[in-house]
């Protein structure tokens, strides 16, 4: 085995986790080897997830207001798009994205590889550019932030050609007339309200009674509505018997009530699997999960004591945030640096049509932990600030503790959920109490003028009930 | 008619030719088929939402020929599904907007292009290499999960240059009653089936990705707002190339190729891809009709 040079860290994976890994450990002034399969860094999130479907997303936004806009000025608009168009600045987003990237890692002196990673030992990785050439590393810690991909079972034909996944949708040049989605978490209802508004008729099939259950009802009510709204259709409480193309137009998915749903593409997005098959763990002793992910304790570490693993590898909450995170204390427990807890209380963006967002608990999730709990809700329509905007189908719900009035859970639909959310988060994390959203001043017109209303519906409830300790009810009541 | 006077009186029959054609290309002035209308408003109701299956039935019964090559091709091995049909509504509402759309526009392209009084051999292998380039771009695009349903076209497009540039060589040496070699044909095609693929598309309105794809995809890195699709179809050329030349194919030549790397494929891909021959065959028969 001829090595070519020995690393303190070989960081494989080029995403979120093995990037911020890679600069901690730079930082920390080890020697550092990147390896990364595709041509570029930035993984999933920047090439094939978060990015490519939020910046679709944006577009179809500004499309959708643009259409909004003139349609009141008599202005006569087909309501035709290409999808390619509204992905058209992709491009250049995923370009400075990967450049800004590229000179992060470049000003650290990290050692950059691109090719596939395979241990040969636990020590020694043996990297094959595309072109099959090899070369072998060694490393003193390991860090493994492969990430995911899409699920691909043997009897759903996905040739993204008609039966697209998750990664390959972005693909498609345009808006088919109807599309069916298969699952309904996070990605599954990002795409299929995206579709919905650009016309495609959407019907999306689950297991679940209601789309994104891990949601409050609420908001997956306000989803449902939405993409009803638009032509679309949840079919929950189902599962997909088969998937078969007709071999030339159309696909038919036979659910096992005996319903046929045909439409002309389907998404299937159902799960995703980890980027492990080509690393050769049996040498490592490395070991898995029975879902096939990647194991690590409470500091990230896997059973091989100097192998981490860190982001969508290991399993929830695969968040971009949060695997940045991930990887940063992998690095800091590795050599022994002080390194906070990391957060429990993560907030969730969904970037579905309409935006959702939530933190904390839900209102069962929060009366099961905490016993009796009050929810306040605003409305959008109530708002000033929702009016001007025209973002007048949103809420906001907070759950609070009805014996001391603590903040548990804000939920949020409505445009601007994702960036609205941090508010409840903080207020989440410091502890504070319903009435404080009530006493405190925001800026108006704003859509933050939401947690006001929403404390004070949850206080107007708190009058109806036994009274809450520690809680100023004549302020409230202002 | 082009000025021999203006030739050097050692040139070759080559020169000739070149000289001719560098003029035609300089000037514009090459006699370009018209895109049948056909084939113009199947590819203008393709991109139109709003278009429905019984308006493209009847616009392709205005054109019998190829009204029935549709139906035998609708009926051949590749695209043939649990029942024989029959008519072309049939056809239509079975193969959907795209599949019609390729399988026109491949006909038509066949029909005004391929059809060289006394070339056919040449003709028939440049066909031959067409069809297959369409379908291992589609396979090469469907292995990245990238575009799959543009690639066909993409692949299938673009040398279409060449038969344009041996009709007008074989129209050059009619009026000055020279005759090309095959050498000649083959050195002066491949010289000049790029620009005037790139006129003949761009008068035709095709698909930017296709225009670009027959620009650049001898030098893909020149490309600018489809530089993927001009490396699939790279590719996609070598791997036809390959496969003509020899069933077995040159897997290291194939592994080996800078495109191969571009494109982030790594050997396990190709090898993958090279498996799929026998579908690419396939396409090839149904296609040839």
């Amino acid at each position: 085995m001829t090595i070519s040079k020995t690393f303190d860290f070989v960081i494989i994976g080029g995403g979120p986790a093995g990037q911020k890994a890679a600069i901690k450990a730079a930082k920390e002034g080890k020697s550092v080897a990147l390896i990364e399969r595709d041509r570029q860094i930035g993984g999933a999130c920047v090439h094939r997830g978060t990015i490519p479907s939020k910046t679709l997303r944006e577009s179809v936004m500004q499309f959708q207001r643009a259409q909004n806009a003139i349609e009141p000025m008599g202005v006569k608009s087909d309501g035709v798009v290409e999808f390619s168009g509204l992905l058209s600045h992709l491009q250049s987003v995923i370009q400075a994205h990967s450049d800004y990237m590229f000179r992060q890692i470049e000003r650290n002196n990290i050692t950059y590889m691109h090719g596939q990673a395979r241990f040969l030992d636990p020590n020694h990785i043996e990297i094959m550019r595309p072109n099959g050439q090899k070369q072998t590393i060694k490393a003193r810690f390991v860090i493994l932030a492969t990430g995911t991909r899409p699920r691909s079972p043997d009897d759903v034909p996905i040739d993204h050609e008609h039966i697209y996944d998750s990664d390959s949708i972005l693909s498609m040049i345009y808006v088919p007339k109807s599309l069916t989605v298969l699952g309904a978490g996070v990605i599954a209802t990002e795409y299929a309200s995206i579709l919905a508004v650009l016309g495609a008729k959407v019907t999306i099939i689950d297991k679940g009674d209601r789309p994104l259950s891990f949601l409050e009802p609420e908001l997956s009510q306000r989803y449902v509505d939405n993409l009803e709204n638009f032509g679309g259709r949840y079919v929950g409480g189902q599962r997909t018997k088969s998937v078969t193309w007709d071999g030339v137009a159309s696909v038919q998915c036979t659910l096992e009530n005996g319903e046929e749903i045909v439409s002309e593409k389907v998404l299937f997005a159902l799960g995703r699997v980890a980027n492990i098959e080509t690393l050769n763990l049996d040498c490592t002793g490395v070991e898995l999960s029975s879902r096939g992910l990647i194991e690590v304790d409470d500091y990230f570490r896997t059973a091989a004591r100097h192998i981490y693993a860190v982001g969508d590898v290991i399993g929830p909450p695969a968040l971009a945030s949060t695997s940045m995170e991930q990887g940063r204390q992998a690095v800091c427990h590795a050599l022994n640096l002080p390194s906070a807890h990391l957060a429990r209380t993560i907030p969730i963006g969904i970037f579905t049509i309409p935006e959702m967002a939530s933190v904390g608990l839900c209102e069962a999730a929060a009366r099961e932990q905490y016993g009796p709990v009050i929810a306040g809700t605003a409305r959008f329509d109530e708002i000033a600030r929702g009016h001007i905007s025209g973002i007048q189908d949103g809420l906001l719900k907070i759950v609070v503790g009805a014996d001391n009035g603590q903040v548990l859970g804000v939920h949020i639909v409505g445009e601007g959920a994702a960036e609205l959310i941090h508010i409840g988060q903080i207020a989440i994390l410091k502890g504070m109490r319903v009435e404080e959203f009530v006493e405190n001043i925001f800026n108006f017109p704003t859509l933050a003028e939401a947690y006001r209303v929403a404390a004070l519906d949850a206080l107007q409830k708190v009058h109806r009930q036994p009274p809450i300790s520690g809680v100023n009810i004549a302020t409230a009541g202002g | 008619m082009t000025s021999l006077a203006k030739i050097d009186e050692h040139a070759t029959v080559t020169d000739v030719f070149r000289q001719a054609l560098a003029e035609k290309v300089e000037t514009e002035s090459l006699d370009l088929p018209m895109l049948p209308e056909v084939a113009r408003e199947t590819l203008s109701m393709t991109r139109d939402e709003t278009s429905d299956a019984s308006e493209l039935a009847k616009l392709i019964y205005r054109d019998q020929s190829l009204a029935a090559h549709l139906l035998q091709i609708a009926n051949s091995a590749a695209y043939l599904g649990n029942n024989k049909i029959v008519s072309l509504q049939q056809a239509v509402a079975r193969l959907g907007f795209r599949v019609i759309s390729e399988i026109t526009l491949a006909m038509v392209v066949k029909a005004q292009l391929f059809n060289v009084k006394g070339q056919e051999k040449t003709l028939a292998y440049l066909w031959q290499h067409a069809l297959a380039s369409g379908a291992w771009s589609k396979e090469i695009a469907r292995t990245l999960r990238y575009n799959v349903e543009s690639a066909f076209l993409c692949g299938l497009l673009h040398e279409i240059g060449k038969p344009v540039t041996l009709q007008a060589m074989i129209d050059i040496g009619a009026k000055n009653e020279i005759t090309p070699s095959l050498e000649d044909i083959t050195t002066l095609m491949d010289e000049f089936h790029t620009p005037i693929g790139v006129m003949l598309a761009t008068k035709w309105k095709l698909p930017d990705p296709v225009i670009e794809s027959i620009a650049y995809y001898q030098s893909y890195e020149f490309a600018t707002s489809f530089a993927k699709e001009a490396m699939i179809v790279h590719c996609s050329d070598a791997f036809t190339t390959t496969m003509i030349r020899d069933p077995k194919m040159d897997e290291d030549y194939l592994r080996n190729l800078p495109a191969i790397a571009e494109l982030n494929l790594y050997p396990d891909d190709v090898t993958a891809l090279i498996e799929k021959q026998p579908l690419i065959k396939d396409t090839i028969e149904a296609l040839s009709l």
